[in-house]
């Protein structure tokens, strides 16, 4: 049972990245390379928040507020300009000189030494539950990352925001004839992709290791996770998730020496039969 | 016409001064060039500052001279990549360096060497450990002056041999180097009545050691010997120890540096760790560099291999007086040095050099406790358990 809990809280982990890379992908019609580097700003930004209250819940309350500002700023003044130039090498572009600012702004400010971060107390001893020993901070970010993606769903589904995003994603040109403020909408979504990559940093930084590579690694499991659940698509990325997180406890615990090729063997045949991801582009949008 | 057979006829005589005077190439410079291929960015950027301080503090107490002329440090990033190594090597040969100090990876190491030995030009490698650097590809023109990682497996499996494991776990990272870690220790330790229970490996950069440790919680292991690097060993440890794996068990590594250790406190209390440098030993040459070290740095020295190394072969440079290149390689091949980590013999059929391997334990110091020298001890500190003499290891 303790393995099924890592998996999903693996996962969960996962999904908290995936879907602001996903949302920004069905708004913006852009692959963010540097959701990345703003996973790790919020691992920082969460750690300092830390360091100043010694409150983690005030650093998991105030971070997301913080990187999505910063993403929002991030979009507005590098991402709108190039908007009407229609080439993605001008995005990539930008988006990996974003990374290497971070990572060197990161590295300015906290330094290369290794940052410590710890569980909040309440969750650091394991509990008993059926039997099995569990650890409680990884049901903790279970409980939250389902929570936000009820928040997510719920908003996306029954909200007059979330209306106006699914119809930017689906129409950006007729959203804006029918009075939608498209920039004003972009922005807003790139803020909240960044700010929901913020909580993921954070709530990893207390079980990972901070530096100013974390966000390589994690990066490129959440952009299978994305193509596998189809671009774009919220539910492709909570499913996605459940995919390559499972995957990876399970194959850790069988198969060690083996566990990245099955994980990338899984997406590549899954591509083979489903190229535009297991939620084709005909489903829901973000 | 005339003017184009003049013009042919000092060509000609270029060439000739050329080929009759090849050493006016290898004569005097206006400086004495080091070139350092370290690590500043990338996977081991953390270190490269470190490396730069000990090479800087090694030139200072020379007085900055060697062979008469200033000595002059180039640095150039390896950014922790064979490939960046490489290109990094031919630019401080391009500007002029006498000899090459670097890397720090093995891989990276290993990829400069055969540059280096077509240039012709003396190479210094002082924490590179895989065995193929004065092994297999081992060249005239590279030497190493710290330990090898087989060396360091002899000393793990003695302290295993004579310790009470009886199940040990094995975790480590999935990288070539570390599989031939495990692999020699695992052979070491045949018929000496310690079971391996299991072994996982994990991809470098893994951050999530949940499943591994509960594979290890599930078993009869009461001693686990981690093989992982950096930040994946900072994440193992706090893991493992939020669940309390280290209670009854006890962690064998060759890898947590002091600042791993305070990074993944309290924890990494009674990690039993081999160490290439103790701290406490009393030689004079060690006093001075933590002493300059303290003073300019506040803090022990973290390169002193590299502080060691680079002491001793401007030393044998300058003993020959000479800026012939394989004169110095010679007067190396035969030449000892006691320095920071006691006395150290080069062996002249490999470019080995041998001396004591050291092990140890961590121990989680208060505030206010002073180390050997009387220094403040950082919270994490590696105390001297065992001396393994240097010609046992290098046999």
């Amino acid at each position: 049972m303790s393995l099924f809990i890592i998996g999903i809280s693996i996962s969960m982990i996962l999904f908290l990245l995936a879907s602001g890379l996903t949302l920004i992908f069905g708004v913006l019609r852009m692959v963010n390379f540097s959701h990345g580097a703003i996973y790790m700003i919020g691992a920082y930004v969460g750690y300092q928040i830390f360091q100043w209250s010694g409150n983690f819940w005030l650093a998991l309350a105030l971070t997301p507020i913080c990187v999505g500002i910063l993403g929002a700023i991030i979009e507005f003044f590098l991402m709108r300009p190039i908007y009407k130039y229609n080439t993605h090498s001008f995005e990539l572009m930008i988006q990996i000189g974003v990374i290497y600012v971070l990572i060197d702004l990161v590295r300015i400010l906290w330094g290369d030494d290794y940052l410590l971060f710890l569980k909040p107390v309440q969750l650091r001893e394991t509990i008993e539950v059926l039997g099995v020993n569990l650890d409680p901070y990884r049901l903790f970010i279970i409980c939250l990352s389902l929570l936000l993606a009820l928040v997510l769903f719920w908003g996306l589904e029954k909200t007059s925001l979330g209306i106006a995003v699914r119809a930017t994603s689906s129409n950006p040109s007729m959203a804006e004839c029918l009075g939608i403020n498209v920039a004003v909408l972009r922005t807003s979504v790139f803020g909240f992709g960044s700010a929901l990559a913020a909580i993921g940093g954070v709530v990893a930084a207390a079980i990972y290791p901070i530096d100013s590579h974390m966000g390589d690694h994690i990066l490129v499991d959440c952009f299978i996770v994305v193509i596998l659940g189809g671009l774009g698509n919220i539910h492709g990325a909570i499913v996605g998730s459940l995919i390559i997180g499972m995957t990876r406890a399970y194959g850790q615990y069988y198969f060690s020496d083996s566990v990245n090729i099955l994980t990338f063997g899984i997406f590549i045949v899954t591509l083979l039969f489903l190229p535009e991801g297991i939620f084709n582009r005909r489903g829901r949008k973000a | 016409m005339k003017r184009k057979n003049n013009l042919i006829f000092i060509a000609f005589l270029v060439c000739i001064l050329g080929i009759c005077f090849p050493g006016m190439a290898t004569s005097e410079e206006a400086t004495f060039k080091i070139g350092n291929v370290v690590p500043f960015t990338g996977y081991f950027g953390t270190y490269g500052k470190d490396f730069k301080h000990a090479l800087e503090l090694a030139v200072e107490h020379r007085g900055g001279k060697l062979l008469g002329k200033p000595i002059e440090l180039i640095f150039e990033d390896s950014a922790s990549n064979p490939k960046v190594a490489v290109q990094k090597t031919m630019k401080v040969i391009a500007a002029g360096s006498q000899f090459v100090v670097g890397a720090f990876s093995s891989s990276s190491t290993l990829a400069m060497m055969p540059i280096l030995k077509r240039r012709k030009i003396p190479h210094l490698s002082m924490l590179s450990t895989h065995d193929d650097i004065t092994g297999k590809h081992k060249t005239r023109y590279t030497f190493r002056t710290s330990t090898s990682q087989g060396v360091e497996n002899k000393i793990v499996i003695e302290y295993l041999k004579s310790s009470d494991a009886k199940n040990m776990y094995i975790v480590n990272a999935d990288y070539k180097l570390f599989h031939d870690i495990v692999s020699d220790v695992k052979n070491g330790l045949k018929g000496s009545g310690i079971t391996i229970v299991d072994t996982s490996s994990a991809a470098l950069g893994t951050k999530d050691f949940s499943v591994i440790i509960e594979k290890i919680s599930q078993s009869n292991a009461d001693t686990i010997f981690a093989e992982l690097l950096g930040n994946d060993l900072i994440a193992f440890m706090k893991q493992a120890g939020q669940k309390g794996l280290f209670k009854n068990r006890k962690v064998v590594t060759t890898l947590l540096t002091k600042d791993l250790c305070e990074a993944t406190l309290p924890y990494s209390v009674n990690v039993a760790m081999t160490a290439r440098y103790n701290y406490a030993l009393k030689t004079p040459l060690n006093e001075k560099l933590i002493k300059s070290h303290w003073k300019l740095y506040n803090e022990e020295p973290q390169a002193p291999d590299f502080y060691d190394g680079l002491t001793w072969f401007m030393n044998v440079i300058e003993a020959t007086g000479s800026w012939d290149k394989e004169k110095w390689i010679e007067a190396f091949e035969d030449s000892s040095h006691y320095g920071v980590k006691g006395k150290m013999v080069m062996n002249a059929s490999n470019h080995q050099a041998t001396q004591d391997g050291f092990f140890g334990t961590y121990t989680m110091q208060t505030k206010g406790s002073k180390d050997p020298w009387g220094y403040p001890t950082t919270s994490c500190y590696w105390g001297l358990s065992k001396v393994y003499k240097g010609k046992a290891l290098y046999q």
